[in-house]
């Protein structure tokens, strides 16, 4: 009985990221931009990942479903998408799975939508290659996907170039085409930083609505804690390549425990703080990944580091006030403690 | 787009205004006295007098420029002094132009031919074993110069291997397609290598810096193939700098044009251009300048046109 119980959970995580290491040759040496993380997301359930600029969020999300370019690169560890390996297999495998089972959202749709098609083709392109469809099945399914995007009039808007859409209607086309030929999981690489605050809802709103009726799972790549606050269910704060805490959002909110996550919530503006209040910031600049520094990658620029945070760098483990809240620090706040090992 | 038409051929015509009165004036510099040339053996002072008087070098530069622009613009271009027996310029250009625009057109088609597959195939690995040796190759070929490649690819194509038919024996389009395509063909090739280098250049490392962007990624995100990411996505983007080098190119494939059509025996136009510059024929040689300056400018114009089509970000200004 609890075996069974045990596959069940086990199948019911889509993605399993275990060790997994991306590191780049550079002229200056190498450079891990993802060190040792392990992950799993439940089937229909959506991760954030937050992180500076620079803290290998991109790089993981990427490297989850194996899109980074393979030069100057190397991996070690594993990541599965549906029981699909995706670390060190060949190019043939992982094109079975981009665009049908997995699909991409970027973050500025006028580089990322090819300036010289119609937006139509991009879409039909993909409905035509993945699931084989004929070129007139493919087009008024393109049409067909602009009008579930909520694109207006999406006839004649299939036939305009990226360049003739607005930020909003160009990220809604990025929209159609991942979701085109109905993928399992998606990820969305910064989806709404280059648009209008209003749009930047509609656009989450319309994700939502998306990965509710077909079950998405969904990594969401994002420096905007507001948008992980309403929509996701989990999330994973990184610094340096590293995953240093991860926890449900709602206990995240209400119990960090790095003082690196708890830096980057004071550095949010608040809308029921007065006006004109000064927002804080972290002071310091996150650390050069070719040297890292011994011990805890945030000791550096934490007001509580202690000499062992120098020395030592933490690991990520459980708290005893939630299983479900990891955290990667020495001193952690709020009252985590670690739970012993082998609990 | 009215407005854009109109403002381009405004320019178009102010273009060739300047460059006719330039033309006239500097072709007026060139050593040697025309009637001297033109009379030869059988110069004397009535003839001379004669001549001038008949052809119009006994008035003042103003007055022949403006009677010959009257001229021109009425579509009467004149005779020739020297082509005998004083044939119609007009005449003369239809029949040498042909064969040189077809031969120009062939050397680009083979100079695209080469690079656009050479580059997509190269840009896969920049900087690797492929794309070095197609640099240096490309180079190589860039280095040679028409005066050697007309003759070294004479003496293979046509007396060696005997696959093409030798210098002498053009035809027009007209009497005998398939004969006149291949005679094209080595004048074409010839004059091709000059332009390959800086077409491939240009592709390459437009297509490399494209490859960098998002949209390469969207496309791969997208389960596309390597190859069909090249050619659909990478390609069309990264033909903007190619273009406009094929359109700087052609006004420069004059010389080499020269030197295969007198290798060859081809009777086109730039072996008159040069006969005309030799014997100071100014009718002929003024006319020569301005189909020049006339098919340069026009595309530009084109290119100029065609950018918007390939890139829909460019404006029209």
């Amino acid at each position: 009985m609890t075996t069974v119980t045990t596959r069940q959970v086990a199948s019911d995580n889509i993605v399993v990221v275990e060790n997994l290491s991306t590191t780049f040759a550079t002229p200056r040496g190498s450079l891990t931009a993802v060190n040792n993380v392990s992950l799993t997301i439940q089937r229909g359930m959506s991760l954030g990942i937050v992180g500076e600029s620079g803290s290998g969020k991109t790089v993981l999300s990427r490297s989850i479903i194996g899109l980074l370019p393979p030069s100057n690169m190397t991996q070690t560890g594993s990541a599965t998408i549906n029981g699909n390996q995706i670390i060190g297999v060949a190019h043939k495998e992982l094109l079975k799975l981009w665009g049908s089972e997995v699909a991409m959202i970027f973050q500025d749709p006028m580089t990322a939508l090819t300036p010289t098609r119609r937006v139509g083709d991009q879409i039909a392109e993909s409905l035509r290659i993945n699931l084989k469809m004929s070129k007139k099945d493919a087009k008024a399914k393109a049409i067909d996907l602009l009008r579930q995007v909520g694109i207006p009039s999406p006839e004649r808007r299939s036939r305009a170039y990226p360049n003739q859409l607005s930020g909003g209607m160009r990220q809604r086309v990025m929209i159609a085409i991942a979701i085109a030929c109905g993928p399992e999981f998606l990820v969305a690489d910064e989806p709404t930083t280059g648009l209008d605050v209003t749009v930047q809802a509609q656009v989450l709103d319309l994700i939502s609505e998306l990965r509710r009726e077909a079950n998405l799972t969904m990594i969401l790549v994002t420096h905007d804690l507001g948008v992980v606050a309403t929509r996701t269910d989990n999330v994973a704060v990184m610094y340096a390549g590293r995953i240093v805490e991860q926890a449900p959002t709602k206990e995240l909110f209400a119990r960090v425990a790095m003082p690196y996550t708890k830096g980057l919530l004071d550095s949010t503006p608040r809308i029921d703080a007065p006006s004109h209040t000064r927002l804080s910031s972290i002071e310091g600049r996150p650390p050069d990944l070719v040297n890292p520094p011994a011990g805890c990658p945030f000791a550096p620029r934490c007001t509580l580091a202690q000499d062992l945070c120098h020395k030592e760098a933490p690991a990520l483990v459980a708290s005893t006030l939630d299983p479900d809240h990891l955290f990667a620090c020495h001193y952690p706040l709020n009252g985590h403690a670690a739970q012993p090992q082998g609990a | 787009m009215a407005r854009y038409l109109f403002r381009r051929v405004i320019a178009f015509c102010l273009i060739l205004l300047t460059i006719s009165l330039l033309s006239f004036w500097l072709m007026r510099l060139l050593p040697g006295d025309p009637i001297v040339k033109h009379l030869g053996t059988s110069y004397t002072t009535e003839n001379a007098q004669a001549f001038a008087h008949q052809v119009g070098l006994d008035k003042g530069f103003f007055a022949q420029y403006f009677t010959w622009l009257g001229h021109t613009l009425t579509g009467n271009l004149g005779y020739s002094w020297n082509v005998s027996p004083n044939t119609s310029i007009s005449e003369i250009l239809s029949k040498t132009l042909p064969p040189t625009i077809e031969i120009a057109f062939f050397s680009q088609v083979i100079a695209l031919g080469i690079s656009i597959p050479a580059s997509v195939a190269v840009v896969r690995r920049p900087n690797g074993k492929l794309d070095r040796a197609t640099n240096v190759l490309m180079l190589s070929a860039y280095s040679i110069p028409t005066l050697i490649a007309v003759p070294v690819l004479t003496l293979f194509l046509c007396v060696r291997y005997n696959v093409l038919p030798g210098p002498s024996s053009w035809v027009s389009f007209a009497e005998d397609p398939i004969l006149n395509l291949r005679v094209c063909v080595l004048p074409a090739l010839a004059i091709s290598v000059a332009s390959l280098a800086g077409h491939f250049r240009f592709l390459r490392n437009d297509m490399i810096i494209n490859l960098q962007e998002d949209f390469v990624v969207m496309a791969r995100s997208k389960g596309l193939t390597n190859r069909r990411i090249l050619w659909r996505h990478v390609l069309r983007p990264s033909s903007v700098t190619l273009l406009t080098s094929v359109g700087l190119t052609i006004g420069g494939l004059i010389v080499g044009l020269f030197v295969a059509e007198v290798y060859l025996s081809i009777p086109g136009f730039s072996t008159q251009v040069i006969a005309s510059v030799d014997t100071s024929d100014y009718g002929l040689l003024q006319a020569c300048i301005m189909t020049i300056a006339f098919i340069v400018i026009s595309i530009q114009l084109i290119v100029n046109f065609l950018l918007p089509i390939i890139d829909p970000r460019i404006a029209r200004d």
